[in-house]
């Protein structure tokens, strides 16, 4: 069953058959009409899950909640017992995933789980998650960038299993052996493709190798040229329009610095942070090391294309484009990286 | 269930004792504590750094000022923000949690048969502290040791009868200095260091570390530098042993940047690619001036 047919008016079924074992978060349009992942079952219903289009929202709370309780600690006699949480390891299905945050959640693997130390409570997560994604034709929309960051609108990377809109059906392929598992629970749903519909899948393939029709990228040459322009005026000019909001880093599928406080009621918080936001790196003392804006975007830019190539071996953006859909001063990093003087 | 190490846990540790260093608004206290659990055994090398739980106040990252020699664990630490100020009012048989030992440590086995310049300034003493201490107890495989030791006033200096003990013990050759004259304390010129001449047996100086490096004629030779403190501190004194002749891989140094995992995740302590917790604290001067001027 590695290569299949899922016909599209089974996917509410295929859904509640992944339910069974699973818990299954897919895209939702929610009531401000934007396309969040949601937990089906919990205030989502099957027929309201949207495949088409790129979700407004990664997936990336889903293995890394915005909030999480690490630890409580309370204090009896005198003493304090600490207890660590319990993250949410329950087996899930993330359904319906656009490559570009495939990619995202194998990068966040490689930040959390890799180095000396693995986040516990990330990997906890991450061990109980399959994830379905859909592949591409070409960019989605007109934001996209994913060639530009190692990506491809067909890329299986981060993926367990492939689907391919060819029509009326998606083609389904395993791609890892959890992936090829969790199929096994379609059985019932799933159909074989007929030799048109082998050709409809190479056909998005061939396409997405050859990753024509984005209208937005940035050339390698702009990325090496980062190495000398460090300290340019440019990056002065770039941030000037930056009002430090932090939206991009909340709406990027890899952004995952965070922060860890003691909240009153004896738990200690982690939660996303941004090393967009003022205080992010200010010492005890009052000195900051990245006050001004131009130091912080240019620190997240770095980040994305030249740190994390040296620390994890990949580019820490993966072409989504919601940053710059997503940006109220309309700042674009594709713009913004091609034009590094 | 978790399937690796939770490194967010920390151990329940005692304050068994606390030590006055010094006074004033800016006290710098050293805390030894234990861990409640007596089959917790952290092992750790001078120069690495815990995580320390004031809980309900949060975690703060400090050196382990205490060697491993000693078999005992100690943070000294000023009181500058909110939970050092609830650990500087603290007292014996209070808790903390702690984790760790995070980061690299100083490379004491490379460093076997050299002479030895520990250059401090403030609580930049504390990392100090612990290395100097490590290398004492293995006092046979190094070569001279020094110390220069500054800070605001001969009331700041921190570990004062235990440096006093290793000065006369003829462990170590002990030079300190303040920055506002005090009667017995040597007065030199920092606008012209070079032409400071004073009695070698002189011990008490007023002036700074940079100035004092300059004037002792810090010998490169067989040698490395250990400098921390404040950053114009560790500057100037950078700057006074490359007149000397000093390379850049012959001086160590202690970074710091805020710190919320200690673990490489959290994203804030990045000097460019270079991530303070687990990469440092301790760098040489030559991997300093290769990071981006990120500061």
């Amino acid at each position: 069953m590695s290569k299949s047919i899922l016909r599209k008016d089974k996917v509410a079924e295929a859904l509640s058959a992944l339910g069974k074992d699973s818990v299954v978060y897919a895209p939702v349009k929610n009531k401000r009409g934007l396309v969040e992942y949601k937990e089906l079952g919990k205030g989502a219903s099957l027929d309201e899950v949207k495949l088409d289009g790129k979700p407004d929202t990664p997936p990336k709370a889903i293995l890394f909640p915005q909030t999480e309780v690490l630890l409580t600690y309370k204090k009896k006699d005198g003493k304090f017992e600490v207890t660590p949480a319990k993250p949410d390891d329950r087996e899930k299905v993330i359904f319906g995933v656009r490559p570009c945050d495939a990619i995202g959640i194998s990068v966040m693997d490689m930040v959390f789980c890799g180095g000396k130390f693995t986040d516990a409570y990330y990997k906890a997560r991450r061990d109980k998650v399959t994830i379905f994604s859909i592949a591409c034709d070409g960019p989605i929309d007109s934001y996209c960038f994913c060639p530009s960051t190692g990506g491809s609108p067909a890329s299986t990377e981060g993926s367990d299993v492939m689907m391919y809109d060819v029509g009326d059906s998606y083609y389904v392929e395993g791609i890892t052996d959890k992936g090829k598992k969790a199929l096994e629970a379609l059985r019932g749903q799933l159909g074989k493709p007929t030799a048109d519909q082998e050709k409809r899948k190479e056909a998005i393939v061939k396409r997405s190798e050859s990753a024509e029709g984005f209208a937005r990228r940035i050339p390698a040459e702009a990325i090496a040229k980062m190495d000398t322009s460090f300290d340019s005026k440019y990056w002065d000019d770039v941030a000037r329009r930056c009002l430090s909001c932090g939206a991009c880093t909340y709406y990027c599928p890899t952004c995952h610095c965070f922060d860890i406080n003691d909240e009153k009621g004896g738990e200690r918080v982690r939660t996303w942070d941004s090393c967009q936001f003022a205080i992010f790196t200010m010492h005890t003392s009052g000195h900051n090391p990245r006050v001004v804006r131009a130091q912080k975007l240019r620190n997240r830019y770095y980040h994305k294309f030249k740190y994390s190539k040296d620390n994890i071996g990949r580019y820490l953006c993966v072409g989504c484009g919601r940053c710059i859909a997503l940006c109220p001063a309309s700042l674009d990093i594709t713009k913004a990286i091609s034009e590094v003087k | 269930m978790m399937s690796v190490k939770n490194d967010y846990l920390p151990q329940i540790a005692e304050i068994v004792s606390i030590t006055q260093e010094t006074t004033g608004e800016r006290a710098v206290k050293t805390f030894r504590v234990a861990f409640k659990d007596k089959g917790v055994k952290m092992d750790w090398r001078a120069g690495q750094t815990c995580m320390v739980s004031v809980f309900g106040k949060g975690e703060s990252m400090f050196a382990i000022s205490s060697s491993p020699t000693k078999g005992h664990i100690e943070f000294s630490v000023q009181r500058m923000g909110r939970v050092t100020e609830r650990l500087h009012q603290m007292q014996v048989g209070d808790e903390l949690g702690i984790r760790g030992p995070y980061g690299n440590g100083f490379p004491v086995e490379q460093w076997k048969g050299k002479n030895i310049y520990f250059i401090a300034g403030g609580v930049g003493m504390a990392p100090v502290r612990a290395v100097m201490n490590y290398v004492v107890d293995n006092r046979q495989d190094y070569g001279e040791l020094h110390l220069i030791y500054g800070a605001r006033s001969s009331r700041d200096l921190s570990y004062k009868a235990e440096i006093d003990a290793l000065e006369q013990g003829g462990a170590i050759d002990v030079r300190r200095t303040i920055d506002v004259a005090e009667p017995g304390w040597l007065p030199v010129d920092n606008a012209n260091p070079d032409n400071t001449k004073f009695d070698p047996s002189t011990r008490k100086f007023t002036g700074f570390v940079a100035t004092i490096v300059t004037a002792m004629k810090c010998n490169p030779e067989n040698a490395l530098a250990v400098i921390c403190g404040p950053p114009i501190m560790i500057k100037t004194c950078i700057g006074s042993l490359a007149k000397l002749g000093w390379k850049d891989e012959q001086i160590y140094t202690t970074l710091e940047n805020k710190m919320k995992c200690g673990i490489g995740k959290c994203g804030r302590c990045n000097i460019g690619g270079v991530y303070v917790c687990v990469d440092g604290p301790v760098f040489t001067y030559a991997q300093v001036k290769k990071m981006l001027p990120d500061q």
